[in-house]
């Protein structure tokens, strides 16, 4: 509190919360057994990434009656200390997370005191707590709720209890809730948990079926680094919290120390600049905190530290990625792109995406965008997301999408999944749904996105010759040969020779992949002699002399290339089947 | 083996020995070439023909389903075997790259076959699903049975009230008319109206042969029909609901369908007479009606355009139909007692048009 707000009257943040829920998202009951859960699995998972563990995790909702359900979340992480327990869930804005700039999922020391919060406050039931940390012999479980007054932790219960695990917390609460399926669920959120967090497996035992979601990969990420906050990113509350946490040190001091990127020099530097030398900490007034914050905005720094960032990781995201659809039977997958570290006000940021197309995905609706934000699935207010908004505001038309609204999703069987990694995510609200526009992070999108668009398009293209392809060899290798056998059977005659209806029917030279390797073959009279180009992330270049009439050959590419290029030839269209005809510009070359 | 069906075999495998591309030639079925011919009042197929070569996959995939099917037609004709289209398309399943995608693309195959070669399925042993429509009057005919055996039967005599059953082959060689005494035959609708006839014994005392068609007549019905016409000079009448479904009923009777358009010749009847349930006939007899559906009125717009309503009698009746914006079914006549159709209203109306 600043000096400013003295002679009001203290409201309880517990108390402002209990009055605006839907700040946190708890307003409606769906939303809250939603929320609920997305609290709970989101700090488990935080749990487990800070302490190395391959997360286990299970839900269970169980219906105790008309809009009332318990949830139960158990995990295997950590577990956390006893006398941290009635702090850490009974009291807002109390977490593990302050002063240290790390990617996490949870920020605001918020949100499972929220939860806890609204399910006192719907049911009347408090919340269980069990939980195990390798150091003890045996777990404790605990009851408590929230003294919404005095922001306070109300401990009812707390007794030793036997749980056969290293360690774990399991977090039970009741509350008025609406259990759904489909779009916006509980099912849908670990569904997408399971994406963008790879290493972890998932139990899901929901009023009406249990679903196991297997890991994808065996190794858990790097646990990521905490780092001292940028200069430019802290803000003035944040900044005056700060200095007063370590009054007995000088200005110098705490700024050298509690930031990164800042030298004794600057230090001092900026001390003389804000007029503050030799004053105390506890000495300085709002107006010098402004003044300080001013000269720190218009000192250059370094830029922070880019390596405590952890991506999904473009092997891991893509093993997710086939292992969550492949149901829909896709035709084919990107492969998954990252790109940064960026930098926003003094935050560093990376993005990472990837495409899945065709196959059961549906073909009339608007594409759909898996949104993550520091692994944690996004799945409300995707208007006002800039995830969404850069796809969106991509030219679709230009990859092959049609776009019937400009600025608007395109159309087709097309999944894109999107996740952006910071140490601090620009949210637009409290209760985490959607990502700010912020100018650094749209750009770094717009260049992921029309990535993975670029991707999509070269395989549709190689799709349409795979299908021609395809299609001519079934004739030439099978339909006309079966005609050719039943016809010569019915009349009980020997089967004709067809090769000269099979140069009749093709009349081409056509380029095939046969395992990963590309073949040319020769169905004309002539012989011919090409060069053939493959276009891709880079370009290629192989040619043939004199390939003869029903000649074949393997070119020399690596199947990488192959499979992630267009081919281009140079002989004329009529007489090409599976490949381009190579364009001026590139003969030159 | 067949030789129409041989033929087609044998130009294919000529073809192929010859280095050329193989094809199978038929008429059109755009719906362009089928044009009603008003000569002889029936739908017919125009002169044009469609090519369809083995360059392409598919049109070489259909050569491949066309061979299976007269490799199968051949089988069965060997082991006096017959088999339903249904039976047929789930035994594509293991023709391999000759197997059907569905019963429609299987069924239009056949449809194929019949309009090249002009064999008809049924001589083809393949039959469709649909049980045959029953007869009752005096009409003495010959079946051969399942032992080879021709078998007399008295479509009065030897029958009990759900009398004689169509089969689905009614050519000469399966079916033989022998001879009839009545005057004229009545092709009913509806099973409702025909049980009230057979009980009514309309049969005796109007010297008639009740036909049952069990709705939209199957192919077997209408080849019926078209002999009992053309080969024992009777008179068709059809004797239908009063909606815009059954006037087409008997539309298909008199003139044929377009899907049948190759075999009009031997399937339609157009010297066949409508004898209602008529819009004027809700009117002069003050039946209980329905009111005409969206749908309804929908069909009647579009029977304005049919050449084959396209007579001053069916203008009329549609156009007032509309007008009163009501249809009616056989059964209403009821509404005057279980006797009044076959002592009133039919007695009146054949007089009339001059049946009886
Ligand atoms: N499953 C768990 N295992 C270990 N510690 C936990 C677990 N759940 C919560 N905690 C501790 O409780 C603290 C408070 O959690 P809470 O969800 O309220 O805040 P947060 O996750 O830090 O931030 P946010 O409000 O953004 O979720 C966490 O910071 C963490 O230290
Ligand atoms: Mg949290």
């Amino acid at each position: 509190m600043t000096e400013l707000d003295t002679d009001r009257k203290e409201v309880s943040i517990s108390e402002f919360f209990d009055k605006n829920k839907q700040m946190l998202g708890f307003d409606s009951p769906q939303k809250a057994l939603f929320m609920t859960v997305k609290e709970a699995v989101d700090n488990s998972l935080d749990a487990c990434a800070d302490s190395g563990i391959l997360p286990e995790i299970t839900v269970k909702i169980e219906e105790l009656g008309k809009e009332k359900y318990r949830v139960e979340v158990t995990d295997n992480g950590p577990g956390i200390e006893r006398s941290e327990v009635a702090n850490s869930f009974g009291k807002m804005l109390y977490g593990s997370r302050f002063f240290k700039e790390r990617q996490t999922r949870g920020q605001q020391g918020l949100g499972i005191s929220a939860a806890i919060l609204y399910a006192q406050k719907t049911t009347g039931f408090p919340t269980e707590i069990v939980t195990k940390v390798e150091r003890e012999m045996t777990a404790f479980h605990f009851v408590l709720d929230i003294d919404i007054k005095k922001n306070s932790p109300h401990k009812i219960s707390e007794i030793p209890e036997i749980w056969d695990t290293k360690s774990g917390l399991k977090i039970t609460l009741v509350l008025k809730g609406k259990y759904v399926s489909g779009k916006q669920s509980v099912e849908e959120y670990v569904r997408e948990s399971a994406i963008a967090n790879p290493h972890t497996t998932f139990h899901l035992i929901l009023p009406d079926k249990a679903i196991d979601i297997d890991r994808s990969v065996n190794e858990a990420p790097q646990v990521p680094i905490a780092v001292k906050p940028h200069p430019h990113g802290v803000e003035l509350g944040e900044l005056i919290s700060i200095f007063k946490e370590y009054e007995n040190q000088t200005i110098e001091e705490v700024l050298e120390d509690k930031f990164s990127r800042v030298t004794k020099q600057t230090a001092k530097s900026i001390v003389e600049k804000s007029k503050l030398k030799d004053k105390k900490i506890s000495k300085l007034t709002r107006d010098d905190f402004e003044e300080l914050m001013r000269t720190i905005k218009e000192t250059d720094f370094m830029e922070p530290r880019k390596d405590c960032l952890s991506p999904i990781g473009a092997e891991p995201l893509f093993k997710s990625a086939i292992n969550s659809f492949k149901e829909y039977h896709p035709a084919y997958f990107s492969q998954a792109v990252v790109r940064g570290p960026f930098v926003f006000s003094g935050h560093p940021f990376l993005v990472e995406a990837i495409a899945i197309y065709g196959g059961d995905l549906p073909k009339e609706d608007p594409i759909r965008v898996l949104r993550f934000a520091n692994r944690v699935p996004l799945l409300y207010q995707s208007g006002s997301c800039a995830i969404t908004r850069a796809v969106s505001s991509l030219a679709w038309n230009q990859y092959g999408f049609s776009q019937p609204v400009k600025d608007q999703l395109p159309i087709g069987p097309l999944v894109i999944a999107v996740h952006v990694a910071s140490t601090k995510i620009p949210f637009t609200s409290e209760a985490k749904e959607a990502i700010a526009t912020v100018p650094e992070i749209m750009d770094s999108l717009d260049l992921l996105l029309r990535g993975v668009a670029r991707q999509i398009k070269t395989m549709r293209k190689k799709e349409a010759h795979k299908s021609q392809v395809a299609e001519k060899f079934a004739l030439i290798e099978q339909i006309l040969p079966q005609i050719a056998a039943k016809s010569s059977k019915i009349l009980n005659l020997e089967p004709p020779d067809i090769t000269p209806i099979i140069s009749k029917v093709m009349g081409v030279v056509a380029f095939r992949e046969i395992d990963g390797e590309l073949f040319a073959e020769n169905y004309t009279e002539k012989s011919h002699s090409f060069k053939v180009v493959l276009k891709g992330e880079g370009t290629f270049t192989d040619s043939v002399k004199n390939l003869k009439p029903f000649q074949k050959v393997k070119l020399n590419f690596s199947r990488e290339i192959v499979s992630s290029s267009e081919i281009y030839v140079d002989l004329p269209e009529p007489i090409l089947l599976g490949a381009y005809t190579l364009p001026k510009v590139f003969k030159d070359e | 083996m067949n030789e129409k069906l041989e033929n087609i075999v044998k130009r294919i495998y000529q073809e192929m020995s010859a280095g050329q591309i193989p094809k199978v030639e038929l008429k059109s079925r755009n719906k362009e070439n089928i044009l009603f011919d008003p000569r002889s009042s029936v739908w017919k197929y125009g002169e044009s023909t469609v090519k369809r070569y083995a360059s392409k996959a598919n049109s070489a995939k259909g050569i491949l389903k066309m061979l299976y099917i007269i490799d199968f037609v051949d089988e069965m004709t060997a082991g006096l075997k017959t088999s339903t289209l249904r039976e047929m398309y789930y035994i594509s399943e293991g023709w391999n790259l000759g197997k059907f995608e569905s019963q429609d693309e299987s069924d239009m195959m056949v449809e194929d076959l019949e309009v090249m070669t002009n064999y008809l399925r049924e001589e083809m042993r393949l039959r469709p699903e649909e049980s045959g429509a029953s007869v009752i009057g005096n009409l003495t005919l010959t079946e051969l049975n399942r032992k080879g055996e021709k078998k007399k039967i008295n479509c009065r005599d030897d029958v009990g009230d759900g009398g004689y059953t169509i089969p689905y082959n009614v050519e000469k060689e399966k079916v033989d008319l022998v001879s009839a005494d009545v005057d004229f035959v009545l092709a009913i609708e509806t099973g409702g109206m025909f049980d009230r006839l057979v009980e009514n014994r309309f049969d005796e005392k109007m010297r008639s042969l009740l036909v049952h068609m069990k709705g939209q007549p199957s192919r077997s019905t209408k080849r019926l029909l078209n002999r009992l016409n053309k080969e024992l000079g009777l008179p068709i009448v059809v004797f239908t609901d009063g909606d815009p479904w059954s006037f087409r009923i008997f539309a298909s009777v008199a003139y044929g369908a377009i899907k049948t358009a190759h075999i009009s010749d031997i399937l339609a009847t157009p010297t066949s007479e409508f004898i209602g349930i008529t819009a004027s006939d809700i009117l002069r007899y003050d039946l209980p009606t329905d009111k005409l559906t969206d749908k309804d009125i929908q069909a009647l717009q579009s029977e304005l355009e049919d050449p084959r309503f396209n007579i001053p009698f069916w203008k009329g009746e549609i156009e007032t139909m509309l007008k009163l914006g009501k249809k009616a079914e056989q059964q209403a006549l009821a509404k005057y007692g279980l006797d009044f159709v076959t002592d009133t209203y039919l007695p009146e109306k054949l007089k009339e048009n001059g049946i009886v």
